[in-house]
């Protein structure tokens, strides 16, 4: 089959999402769209709120793990991308991170009115008091009692019924993600969705596709399973990390440096575990209200709350045996906390293929492992402030560190050394990287507007424009390089469009 | 008939690979006084259904992976992993754990957390934990064999 348009995106997730709104007003001047998304379009009744149910929503049914194994990649494949199940979560990225990046044109003066018209767009704003379950609350007043900074995560909901499933899915439509958001309003426009579309090669503007059968369950699309050609004036990449740089590297465009799929950042994730003495049924209400910045500066760490269901609790506590089902055992006390580690952008940390699929070659940094052990220290500080009996923390040199023997200095029982990697959990949901923005075609895959380098027609708009890591939690960021990338096709429209 | 256990056709943890895999949940997930442990048809069941929707190189993995799990035991106590005691399987389980060798650290990682899948995705477990389980309890699913396997009540189908 083929299809000819004027505008072609790639992946429908955040970057392609905010990249699809801009150009919507266009779609009444007669421009023509298409987006191609690898994913299923799973609409808000196919979620159960079941793990082994919701597999199916991840790249590799969500079992992605880096090429050494010790990270599992969370990533969405579905219309809407890693939106579709992200907690919503708002951060800007700080000043300090975009004069690190030291992208000329991109300053906190030109994000600062982008962020604000998408906070707004997407109803950013502080949790409401009733959000905040004793997960959430406890933390709060241990960091406070430590007299450490704990500040709201701002989250992008729209009456949300708190049932505390976001991450399989939300089946309220609060969450204001792509799915929800500017999907709907872009098929209502007449954008023309493939879903389960998996684009192999862009060469000489044309993508080169494959069309797979829909999932029961899921919206069909336009097209018969089989191979698709798109021809398009203007192609963007919005499949994100590691699927832009994947597509970029199997379709072997001339003249991409050596840049192209390096630079990979993933924010290493790790949870940890206190056990309060009576039930407090974490897994209900809003899982994630409050953060700690107290280490970001000063060792290169965020602690965000959050909560999880019994298969990815299990999974992430450490070890096995007896221990490990006692833990567990005490689900309904635990209160838990994530760790996301700032990582350093290396040209070794690197998007490759295998077989023609996306592969991700990483290593966790030694210094990230020293932060790791600061961060579940602090943790443990954490949970004892807020009354557990005991903490699960998977450097520890015990499996359960109790109040009487750690509570003064949990620090003391807590080593870089006890970190094994593909033993010790670790995950990530924020791949950054692989296609970074600059000026020079020598270091850099596109220019600061997302054009890839001697290839007008074609854009990338996703979170594989980052240079380095954005350290705090990525979506806001992604959308505003997506709108500057729309920016970007406006100025050269009249070169791409009719 | 509600109480007639759910008749499920193994692809991949079947034979030899069952026995392995039940002897490895057993160990990750032992019996306690909260109810059985892991080293179940109902565990090896659902981590079959899993399994079946890997990546199939992951899916290799995996069983090439059991198959030398079963026969490393020698090493570890003269015998198969599965004829091995429990101490002895559990010194061949913290020695793959700590391993040189990353493949096999992953491996065991991989394996673990399909036993683990299997064990705290089924609504029979679920009480032992506190869990309540979904709000939306009853909501349906487009594949059904999925659903009647988390109730944790499997026979094998010939
Ligand atoms: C469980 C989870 C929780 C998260 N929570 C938060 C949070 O609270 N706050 C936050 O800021 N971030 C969060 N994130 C991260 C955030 O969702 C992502 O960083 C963001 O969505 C990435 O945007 P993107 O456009 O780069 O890629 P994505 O949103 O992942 O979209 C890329 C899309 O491209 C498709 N694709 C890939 N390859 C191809 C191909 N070859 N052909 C066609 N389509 C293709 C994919 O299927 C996917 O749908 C979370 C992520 C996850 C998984």
């Amino acid at each position: 089959m083929k299809l000819e348009v004027d505008v072609a995106i790639v992946g429908s997730g955040a970057g392609g999402g905010a990249v699809l709104d801009r150009l919507l007003p266009l779609i009444g001047q007669g421009l023509k769209v298409a987006v191609l998304e690898a994913g299923p379009y799973f609409t808000r009744d196919y979620f159960t709120q079941r793990e082994v149910e919701m597999m199916g929503i991840f790249w590799g049914n969500g079992a992605w793990p880096t090429a050494d194994g010790a990270i599992t990649m969370m990533m969405g494949k579905a219309v809407g991308g890693s939106t579709a199940m992200y907690t919503g979560v708002t951060f800007r990225a700080p000043d300090e991170v975009l004069l690190e990046w030291g992208i000329p044109g991109l300053t906190p003066e030109d994000l600062k009115p982008r962020y604000e018209a998408l906070e707004q767009a997407l109803n950013v704003h502080a949790p409401p008091a009733d959000f905040v379950n004793d997960n959430n609350r406890l933390f709060k007043e241990a960091c406070e009692k430590l007299g450490w900074p704990c500040e709201d995560l701002r989250l992008n909901l729209r009456d949300c019924d708190q049932n505390g499933y976001c991450n399989l899915g939300c089946v309220s439509g609060g969450k204001q993600g792509t799915l929800e958001l500017q999907i709907p309003r872009a098929i209502a426009a007449g954008v023309t969705l493939v879903p389960n579309c998996t684009v192999e090669r862009v060469q000489d503007r044309t993508l080169f596709a494959q069309v797979q059968p829909a999932p029961a369950g899921t919206q069909p699309g336009p097209y018969p399973p089989g191979p698709l050609e798109i021809k398009a004036r203007l192609i963007v990449l919005a499949a994100g990390c590691p699927g832009t740089p994947a597509l970029l590297l199997r379709s072997g465009l001339p003249g991409l440096c050596d840049a192209l799929g390096r630079y990979v950042t993933v924010h290493p994730a790790v949870t940890g575990f206190g056990i309060y003495p009576h039930p407090i049924k974490n897994y209900r209400g809003f899982p994630k209200t409050y953060y700690t910045p107290h280490f970001s500066k000063s060792h290169g760490y965020y602690i965000e709350t959050c909560f999880y269901y019994p298969f990815s609790t299990a999974k992430s506590v450490h070890g096995w045996g007896p221990e490990h089902r006692s833990l567990m055992r005490r689900y309904n006390r635990m209160l838990s906390i994530l760790v996301l580690l700032h990582d350093p952008a290396l040209p070794a940390n690197r998007v490759t293929l295998s077989r023609g699929q996306a592969k991700l070659i990483y290593r966790i940094h030694p210094d990230n492992i020293k932060a790791l052990a600061h961060a579940q220290a602090s943790s443990a500080e954490i949970f004892f402030a807020a009354g557990c009996d005991s903490v699960h923390v998977s450097l520890a040199d015990q499996f359960e560190l109790s109040r009487a023997e750690a509570a003064a200095d949990p620090g003391r029982f807590i080593r870089p050394e006890n970190f094994i990697p593909g033993t010790t959990p670790v995950s990530s949901a924020h791949p950054q990287g692989g296609c970074r923005m600059g000026i020079a075609p020598k270091t850099s895959i596109t220019d600061p507007l997302g054009r890839v380098h001697g290839y007008p027609w074609l854009r990338v708009a996703d979170s594989s424009l980052f240079p380095k890591s954005s350290h705090v939690n990525p979506y806001l960021t992604i959308m505003a390089l997506a709108d500057r990338v729309a920016d970007g096709i406006f100025a050269d429209r009249r070169e791409f469009l009719p | 008939m509600a109480d007639e256990p759910f008749r499920y056709h193994f692809k991949h943890l079947a034979g030899r690979r069952q026995q392995t895999f039940l002897a490895i949940a057993e160990e990750i997930i032992p019996a306690d006084d909260s109810g059985p442990g892991g080293g179940t048809i109902a565990t090896a069941a659902l981590a079959d259904w899993a399994i079946a929707r890997l990546d199939p190189s992951l899916q290799k993995l995996l069983m090439v992976f059991l198959t030398v799990w079963e026969y490393l035991g020698l090493l570890f106590g003269g015998k198969p992993f599965t004829r091995l005691s429990s101490e002895a399987r559990q010194r061949q389980m913290r020695w793959f754990e700590r391993s040189p060798i990353p493949a096999l650290r992953t491996g065991f990682f991989g394996l673990r957390a399909m036993a683990l899948m299997g064990f705290y995705c089924r609504e029979d477990v679920w009480p032992s934990i506190g869990y309540e389980g979904p709000l939306l309890f009853d909501r349906p699913f487009p594949d059904p064999e999925i659903r009647a396997l988390q109730k944790g009540k499997v026979g094998v189908a010939p």
